[in-house]
């Protein structure tokens, strides 16, 4: 079901330093950065279409994106990397915050 | 209103303004889909409008000649009562030729001939674009083409007198629905629901059930059971909840968390907690709901964007009516009753003491939902929820095992203020409820003042007492007794006790918050829908179904029971 929320490696490349920042803070309002340009998103195929839609946009002829969808099994391998734990790859994603 | 409304000239009233080209593709699709989105303007964008629009951003050929070209303008025309954007239009061998581009395949004429073909919708909206065009330039367009991005193929439409009649048929049919009150009924070919952008609000399958003989319930229902954003509980004083482009930042003493703002689908700030305008204004703009609360646990207000008109007249129309309350009252006090006995019964079988000092009051309650399913008054009806709920929490205690403290039992039930922890407990987690029932009548469109069952004496919005009377038991007690069985509370820390009333602790109020939102991520098989879903998207899918009860289909809401 489009309900369902699955993880997304959002990767792009962006010739032009404004263009690239505003690329990023886009991305801040859908997901985390993992790398330097490289979000995870969690998303609905609605809200995936959304994203896209917002960056295209955004980006111009000459900037290139990539989306990599991961299934559920993928996504609960990658909880290794070299710095920080993100071991939350597989966890389900929260319904509620407390501050 | 003018006579001329029932004529079947095309020559539109000066109180009829011009339809979108879009909303054709809309009618074709499913009228009922049409009314919605043009008449009540429901509109949902989903994945597939999202694509359509990134084609359009990203997609439309540059010309490589030096021909004529007009891209992407608008277009309005008072006699053909229609506007719309028209993709491009080029010179075409001395003629304007309309162009529409589309992102997905063409129709091909049958599975053995493969000749491409315009789609039904996008053969009549280039031709009205095309006709649009027309009297624009003062020129006659004797052709509309359509480009396939995903076949790489491009379908010529001729302008001829049929089509033109079709387009303008179709613009009538477009007026009479939208001069109509009512919802048209959903399409007989499920196959489309299960693509149609609006199914979440038109909900086809839920509305088929009625229908449908006992027990035929194999259909799968297209609400989304599972919710995909969370809500933030601000509850720590200092704090602020900040805007920084597309995120949250939700600042205390231990730092600053940052979200993305499409995760959160509210913010929800306890006492002194603090929000920036900027943050007000993005979470309205990106419909993110913002709710105050007092330390005490009561809803104080919220941030309110303009309602959807239609949905609120069909509303006030229904809600004026005693016969229509009447019937949703008793709907919502007999589910209300019977949840609290089938709880009693529940929570004391195989105790045979437990059950034997709950035995008077859950006959006493049990009579009392049988004379709420006969009622004809809201009186009589008030009077039984009244009965109930006295003899059900006089036999309150023997839902909670012999282990939980004294202290943490209920010493009967006591509102404002609650006089003892338990009290406290109740009173608070239906604040929680009640919260969530009014976010989610504001988002889904709904007036929370306009209610059928409560009276609008108090500072209280009656739709939201109405509708919450479902969840007490279901998202509050039952959770909340697991709770105490469990000897998860704790009498000293958890609660703040004054002369008079209790309150809870700050590490309480997180306490039950945290069982409250958890029990929204819980599991829930809907009797009536069959369907599975949890308690969190509950509350939505009730509070759409009875708003099908006065918009063409009723019988489904207020049919949730303890299983
Ligand atoms: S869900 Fe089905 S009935 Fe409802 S508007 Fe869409 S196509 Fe029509």
């Amino acid at each position: 079901m489009s309900s369902q929320q699955k993880w997304n490696l959002v990767s792009y490349d962006v010739r032009d330093p404004k263009r690239l920042r505003r690329v990023a803070k886009l991305l801040e309002g859908y997901g985390e950065r993992v790398q330097y340009s490289l979000f995870r998103v969690r998303a609905t195929t609605e809200r995936l279409e959304k994203l896209r839609w917002e960056l295209s946009e955004l980006m111009a002829i000459e900037d290139d994106l990539l989306v990599i969808p991961l299934c559920d099994r993928c996504a609960t391998k990658v909880d290794d990397h070299s710095r920080g734990d993100r071991s939350d790859w597989g966890d389900p994603p929260p319904s509620f915050e407390i501050f | 209103m003018t006579a001329n409304l029932d004529s079947n000239d095309t020559v539109a009233a000066p109180e009829e303004p011009p339809i979108r080209v879009m909303a054709l593709h809309a009618l074709l699709y499913c009228e009922r889909l049409f009314y919605l989105e043009e008449v009540e303007g429901l509109y949902e964008a989903d994945e597939r409008v999202y694509a359509g629009r990134r084609l359009h951003e990203e997609r439309v050929p540059k010309l490589d000649d030096d021909s004529r070209e007009l891209r992407s303008f608008e277009v309005s025309s008072e006699s053909l009562g229609l506007f719309g954007k028209v993709d491009a239009a080029r010179i075409r061998d001395g003629d304007w030729v309309a162009y529409e581009h589309k992102k997905g395949r063409c129709k091909r004429v049958s599975s053995s001939d493969k000749t491409p073909m315009a789609w039904p919708s996008d053969r009549l909206q280039v031709a009205a674009y095309a006709m649009l065009l027309e009297e624009q330039l003062g020129q006659t367009v004797t052709q509309g083409r359509i480009r396939y991005h995903q076949d790489n193929v491009t379908v010529r439409v001729p302008i001829d007198d049929l089509i033109r009649a079709e387009v303008r048929a179709a613009v009538e049919m477009m007026r009479r629905l939208r001069r109509s009150g009512d919802r048209p009924p959903v399409s007989d070919n499920e196959k489309l629901c299960r693509r149609c952008s609006l199914r979440v609000i038109c909900l086809p399958e839920e509305e088929r059930i009625t229908v449908q003989p006992e027990g035929a319930r194999d259909r799968a229902t297209l609400f989304p059971s599972r919710r995909d954003r969370r809500t933030l509980h601000v509850t720590t004083v200092p704090a602020t909840v900040k805007r920084s482009a597309r995120q949250l930042h939700v600042e205390t003493d231990e730092g600053t968390k940052k979200i993305p703002m499409e995760q959160v689908d509210a913010v929800v700030l306890y006492g002194g907690a603090q929000i920036t305008s900027q943050a007000i204004a993005a979470c309205v703009h990106e419909k993110v709901a913002v709710q105050w609360v007092t330390t005490g646990g009561r809803v104080t207000g919220m941030v309110e964007t303009p309602g959807r008109v239609r949905q609120r007249i069909r509303q006030y129309t229904a809600l004026t009516q005693s016969d229509i309350c009447l019937q949703l009252a008793r709907v919502t006090v007999v589910a209300k009753i019977q949840f609290q006995l089938q709880y009693l019964l529940r929570g004391t079988r195989g105790n045979e003491i437990a059950r034997a000092a709950a035995q008077a009051d859950i006959e006493m309650i049990r009579r009392a939902v049988s004379r709420a399913e006969k009622s004809e008054s809201l009186d009589s009806l008030r009077g039984e929820e009244g009965i109930a709920a006295r003899h059900y929490f006089s036999s309150f205690n023997q839902l909670l095992s012999d282990r939980v403290a004294a202290s943490l039992r209920m010493n009967g039930r006591t509102k404002h203020p609650p006089r003892d922890r338990l009290n406290c407990l109740l009173s608070y987690g239906y604040s929680m409820i009640f919260g969530l029932v009014q976010r989610t009548i504001l988002a889904i469109g709904l007036e929370p003042a306009f209610g059928y069952f409560h009276q609008p004496r108090t500072t209280a919005p009656p739709l939201v007492m109405d509708v919450m009377e479902l969840f007490r038991t279901l998202l509050w007690e039952m959770p909340l007794v697991g709770s105490l069985n469990r000897g998860q509370w704790d009498e000293t820390s958890d609660f703040e006790i004054y002369p008079g009333h209790v309150w809870l602790s700050d590490e309480g109020r997180k306490k039950a918050i945290t069982l409250f939102e958890t029990r929204l991520t819980e599991s829930y098989r809907h009797p009536y829908t069959d369907q599975s879903l949890e308690y969190g998207r509950m509350v939505e899918l009730e509070l759409r179904l009875l708003e099908k009860e006065w918009s063409g289909s009723s019988g489904a809401f207020g049919q949730l029971r303890i299983r």
